[in-house]
């Protein structure tokens, strides 16, 4: 059992890894959709009803 | 009466898309030739030893039916796409329901056909002699099929109308068989070698629930996914 | 943020407001949940240390299932409603679920791998887990594979109402598959020594789930929105 220990370190990294990384992704898309709302509602879009 | 339109509509969808299939030269002998091919080739994947593939015969055979079956689906979608006739198909007054059923019900006709020749190639080349029990696995055949008919139908009436549909369609549909294909495996399985456990019974009984719920549940949304 | 000239929007956009700040306190309680129940738990008898991987492998199950509860829900609620931030929601939902999902699986494995010696055994709920996992895969590819939002949303809510009803019979099945040829299913048993270490990891999985799907719902709103905008723009602002 003593080598289970390595299992369990690779779980919890394995964890931190998918989650850091998803977060990042979820935060780049945010980024990247402010942004692009930003510039397109400084269009000129003319009157809207 | 509408109950009577409704289903003279279905009819009428049912008997112009096997008219369509039929008239189109290639088209279902080729589905069915694609099944024979596939099911040789898991005679090479899990032979020649005679048991293995007595024991392989249920499963490859739901799989070749399966895989063959898929370019069925879509195709059912075919005409319409091309002559664009699928809208003044949803102008016509009446219930949605009814060309899913007319459309479920010539798939039925076109799978179960192709079923039958796959089983009877599949009994010769994975030496499975005829069971005692088969007016049962005839049964099971006819389960199996309406499941995978009804949910591949559903799906093919989205999938066909995307960019990817020779992925899509498999994709969304594979998972949603699992059940199907797991009882309609096991059970047959059970039948052609000899149902020890007495399982085919159990196996029978999801089929017939699968089958219920989703014939309802897809009836139910396919208003929702035909429009636009 | 009240930008000029901005077409209808069924609901207001979704600002930043205080989440940020709730994904900070998310990210700091999953450490202490993390290290509070490593340290707390004693090595099991049977498992060892192993046990400690159902620290994360059972709070990422139970989030993953709970991902696809809402993606159910609003499924249902576009179905019923038509609304188009209910949509967003289900999706925003199912890409945080669908990722929880390959991590529940990968941690499946690990912990298999020591104790049965194999990496993959078509336990019932892990393989149950892979069918759900290619559910949302379908799911995800069919909204990728569509352009206009509205045929989207109605199509994507149709697979997962119907996908979210075949999880069950899924698990049933396969379940039934594995004792039928009387396989061992995996055991379930929780000893209450563990059961703080549970459910705190549990909380910890749930806030990093409520924060990635709302901010991951920010994003697509956004997205939708600028998109409104481009083709209000194109149209010559008519």
């Amino acid at each position: 059992m003593a080598s289970s220990i390595n299992f369990v370190i690779a779980a919890y990294a394995l964890t931190w890894v998918c989650l850091v990384a998803y977060a990042t992704y979820v935060h780049r898309t945010l980024r990247r959709a402010r942004d692009e709302y930003q510039r397109a509602s400084r269009q000129p879009a003319g009157e809207a009803r | 009466m509408a109950w009577r339109d409704d289903w003279r509509r279905v009819r009428a969808i049912a008997w112009k898309d096997l008219t369509t299939e039929r008239r189109s030269k290639a088209g279902f002998n080729s589905v069915v030739a694609l099944g024979v091919t596939i099911l040789v080739l898991f005679g090479f994947a899990l032979g020649p030893d005679a048991a293995a593939l007595r024991h392989a015969a249920a499963g490859a055979l739901w799989l070749a039916v399966l895989f063959a079956g898929v370019l069925a689906f879509n195709r059912s979608y075919q005409v319409e796409l091309d002559t664009g006739a699928l809208d003044p198909l949803l102008l016509y007054p009446g219930a949605r329901w009814t060309i899913f059923t007319g459309k479920l019900l010539a798939n039925l006709v076109l799978v179960g056909l192709l079923l039958a020749i796959v089983v009877v190639v599949g009994l010769v080349l994975f030496q499975v002699s005829v069971p005692a029990a088969w007016p049962s696995l005839l049964g099971v055949l006819a389960l199996g099929a309406i499941g995978l008919v009804a949910l591949g139908t559903f799906y093919g009436a989205m999938a066909s109308r995307t960019r990817a549909r020779e992925v899509l369609l498999p994709l969304l549909l594979f998972p949603m068989l699992v059940p199907v294909m797991l009882a309609a495996m096991q059970a047959s399985r059970a039948l052609l070698v000899g149902d020890v456990m007495q399982e085919a019974g159990a196996w029978t009984r999801l089929l017939l629930a699968y089958d219920l719920i989703f014939l309802s549940a897809t009836h139910l949304a396919f208003a929702q996914i035909i429009e636009g | 943020m009240i930008p000029p000239a901005v077409p209808h929007h069924e609901t207001p956009l979704p600002v930043a407001g205080r989440w940020p700040l709730f994904g900070a306190f998310a990210l700091v309680f999953l450490i202490f949940a993390q290290v509070s129940s490593v340290l707390v738990s004693p090595p099991d008898r049977d498992m060892g240390h192993l046990q400690k991987i159902m620290y994360v492998h059972v709070p990422a199950a139970w989030t993953t299932f709970l991902a696809f509860f809402v993606v159910l829900v609003f499924s249902l609620l576009v179905l019923w409603k038509g609304r188009e931030t209910h949509d967003l929601i289900a999706a925003s939902a199912a890409e945080v679920g669908a990722m929880f999902n390959a991590l529940t699986l990968a941690l499946g494995m690990i912990w298999g791998r020591p104790t049965w010696g194999v990496w993959w055994t078509w336990d019932a709920r892990l393989t149950s887990t892979l069918v759900l996992f290619l559910i949302f895969v379908g799911y995800l590819s069919l909204r990728a594979f569509i352009e206009e939002p509205e045929r989207r949303a109605r199509w994507s809510a149709a697979v997962g109402v119907l996908g979210a009803i075949n999880v069950p019979i899924v698990y049933m099945s396969v379940k039934w598959w594995r004792t039928l040829h009387q396989l061992q299913s995996s055991p379930s048993t929780v000893d209450p020594a563990y059961v703080y270490g549970l459910r705190v990891n549990a909380f910890a999985f749930l806030f990093v789930l409520i924060y990635l799907v709302r901010r991951r719902y920010e994003a697509a709103r956004l997205a939708r929105a600028a998109e409104q905008l481009n083709d209000v723009a194109a149209l010559g602002g008519r």
